[in-house]
This record gives C-alpha cells, sequence and structure tokens, in this order.
C-alpha cells in the first residue's frame, strides 16, 4: 500500500490506482523473471543510490574507466545488478558497448528488456512518491508461479540495441507516428510494455488526459528531464 | 521534445536554449516547472520538500502535483530510451533537427558517447 492518502497533496485516483497495480506485480511471476527476482530488483533500484561504486563512477569522466562491485542488497546475480544500478544511476552515459557486454555476460535480450522496464516503472512510482513526501511503497512478497516464458515474433529491427515491437506506419495529427519507437522499444516483452504504460499513460499522454497543466508547460518539464537524463530520444 | 510541435499548433514561439537553462522559455511558470523538474531527478529530500512549498504557494496544489506526475514520469522512459539505444522516429528527426542542436541534444547520440566514454 503507497501511503498517497497520508499526506494532504491532491494525488488523481487513476495514478495511485496504477501504482499500487504496479507495485504489486513485481511481486508476481514475470514473463522472463519469477517473482523472487522482480521483487529483489525493486529492492536493487532503491540500492542504486546508496551504492558506493555507482557514486565513484557517476564522478569519473567515463563510468567505464571505474571497475570494482557494486553494493547489491539482494542475492541477485552481478550482471543485472550492474544493469539495474546503471539504468538507476547513470543511464545517460549507457553506451552499445556496455549493452552488448551486459548481453555477451549472460542476460538474454528478453530477459534485458523485462529488467529495464521493472526498472524503469519503479523509478517512476519512487520519484512520484518522493516527491510527495511519501515513502516508497513497500516491496511485496513474492507470489509463488513460474514465468510464462512468452516470446513475442511480432518485432523487427528498427535501429535500436533490441529489436522493437512491430507496427504499421501512421501518424497523428501532430505529425507524429501513431506508435513512437519508445512506445516500440520493449516490444520483445509485451508484459513488460503493459507494466511500463499503464503507469506511464496514469501520468502523461501525447493526447489528452486528466491534467490541470497546459500542454507546453508539459512539454518543458518533459524536455528538461530529458535533457537531465541526457536522453537523445 | 514536443515543445517545438505545441508552439506550432498554438502559434507560440518557444526559445528552445532555455530548456538548458540560457534564458526564458517562454512557457507560463516556466521557472518554478524547471525547478520542480531539478528536484524530481536529484531525489534529495530537502531540495524536494523545499520545491514541494514554492510550487505549492505558486502553482497551487493539484498542478504540482501534475507537474511531479510529468517529471516523475519521464525520468522512467528517458531510461528505457537510453537503455535500449532508442533511434528518433524518422518523421521526428527530420522535425527536430535544428531543435536538437539548440537544445543540445545531440549531444546525447550514441555516437557521441560512445566517443566519449567507451
Amino acid at each position: 500500500m503507497i501511503p498517497y492518502a497520508d499526506q494532504s497533496l491532491p494525488v488523481r485516483e487513476l495514478v495511485a490506482q496504477r501504482h499500487e497495480a504496479a507495485v504489486a506485480a513485481y511481486g508476481q511471476p514475470g514473463t522472463w523473471l519469477n517473482s523472487d527476482t522482480r521483487c529483489a530488483l525493486l529492492r536493487e533500484v532503491r540500492q542504486g543510490p546508496h551504492c558506493t561504486l555507482c557514486a565513484r563512477r557517476s564522478e569519473a569522466l567515463s563510468p567505464y574507466a571505474v571497475d570494482g562491485k557494486h553494493d547489491a542488497v539482494t542475492h541477485l546475480p552481478d550482471n543485472m545488478v550492474e544493469v539495474i544500478h546503471r539504468i538507476r544511476t547513470d543511464s545517460g552515459r549507457i553506451t552499445q558497448k556496455w549493452f552488448d557486454g551486459v548481453i555477451a555476460s549472460g542476460l538474454n535480450r528478453e530477459e534485458y528488456i523485462e529488467i529495464v522496464g521493472l526498472t524503469a516503472t519503479a523509478i517512476i512510482i519512487d520519484s512520484f512518491s518522493a516527491a510527495l513526501g511519501v515513502s516508497a511503497a513497500p516491496v511485496p512478497d513474492p507470489l509463488p508461479g513460474e514465468p510464462s516464458g512468452e516470446a513475442n515474433p511480432a518485432v523487427e529491427e528498427a535501429g535500436a540495441w533490441v529489436p522493437l515491437m512491430a507496427v504499421e506506419s501512421a501518424e497523428t495529427g501532430l505529425g507524429l507516428p501513431s506508435v513512437p519507437n519508445i512506445a516500440r522499444a520493449m516490444g520483445l516483452v509485451p508484459g513488460a510494455v503493459a507494466h511500463f504504460f499503464s503507469v506511464m499513460r496514469s501520468q502523461y499522454s501525447l493526447t489528452d488526459y486528466d491534467t490541470s497543466l497546459a500542454r507546453d508547460q508539459i512539454e518543458l518539464l518533459a524536455s528538461r528531464m530529458s535533457s537531465l537524463n541526457q536522453c537523445f530520444y | 521534445m514536443l515543445l517545438r510541435v505545441s508552439g506550432e499548433r498554438t502559434r507560440d514561439s518557444y526559445n528552445l536554449e532555455g530548456i538548458l537553462g540560457e534564458g526564458d522559455v517562454g512557457v507560463p511558470d516556466e521557472d518554478i516547472l524547471l525547478q520542480v523538474a531539478e528536484a524530481v531527478y536529484h531525489g534529495d529530500e530537502t531540495q524536494l520538500a523545499k520545491v514541494r512549498q514554492l510550487a505549492g504557494e505558486k502553482l497551487g496544489p493539484l498542478k504540482l502535483v501534475d507537474a511531479i506526475a510529468v517529471a516523475s514520469a519521464f525520468n522512467g522512459i528517458t531510461r528505457v530510451a537510453n537503455a535500449t539505444g532508442l533511434p528518433l522516429d524518422d518523421h521526428t528527426e527530420q522535425m527536430t533537427v535544428e531543435m536538437r542542436q539548440l537544445t543540445g541534444i545531440d549531444a546525447y547520440s550514441e555516437q557521441v558517447k560512445s566517443g566519449q566514454f567507451d
């Protein structure tokens, strides 16, 4: 339970509902990761900012010049912790060489995508609650069950490091593609797409959604966050 | 980065370099909105409490929460793009050449990052 009701700011009901459901989903088996791993992942996302190695890398001119071991708080293997902590603390300096190294270390691309989605979703929820001055949602207890292992054959190479969801090309009234690449990025794992965008779309949409902000104010915030995160997309 | 598109639709013009702190962008309440973005990104409790107080007074509680919602959403979605080497959509790439130069976003391309950090 996320204690949004325990503070005075007006959190929209849809946002609170989506956050609750998304946090609970860490305790459920995913597509490639079991519930125990998904819960451990949530703990490592929160550990990232307290990791000594991540702090040393953040201060270095190149994070790849600093070796060491992460201050992990779970049993997750080193390559998973590396991905989670890196995305949490220094995603702006991720390169394809690093990605290739992660895959060569034994993670398959589907596992990688599920980790990316779960990490990014946790960052959204935890950033939101921290900004309200609310404690982070407790990590759920892992439920029994096996990952579905469901592969998505409807993907295509489109210039990213991973195949993107295959879609029909079309444009919106804004002159933008109806399915932008960001919505296709985790296409290898449809469950990760659904989990991430259940939260994302409650807080932002290219089209109409419940907000008191003007469109230019929304895009100003989005632009500044992209810049702070050194995001080309 | 849809400010340019937003401006074209409303016939407003924006100083996109302002996103990097070089002058005003031309968006209502931009100073406090940018402070919200900075605070959400850094996640420092003291900074967040201060900005929450200031923004609550300036924007009101609902706009403050909606601003936090957008900022936190983009604190996550940018990680997906960064971690997948996501290229721009063709149309977006063509539409945003000038804007990417003005805002310094070209410096965040894979080509530049790999040259700098690998």
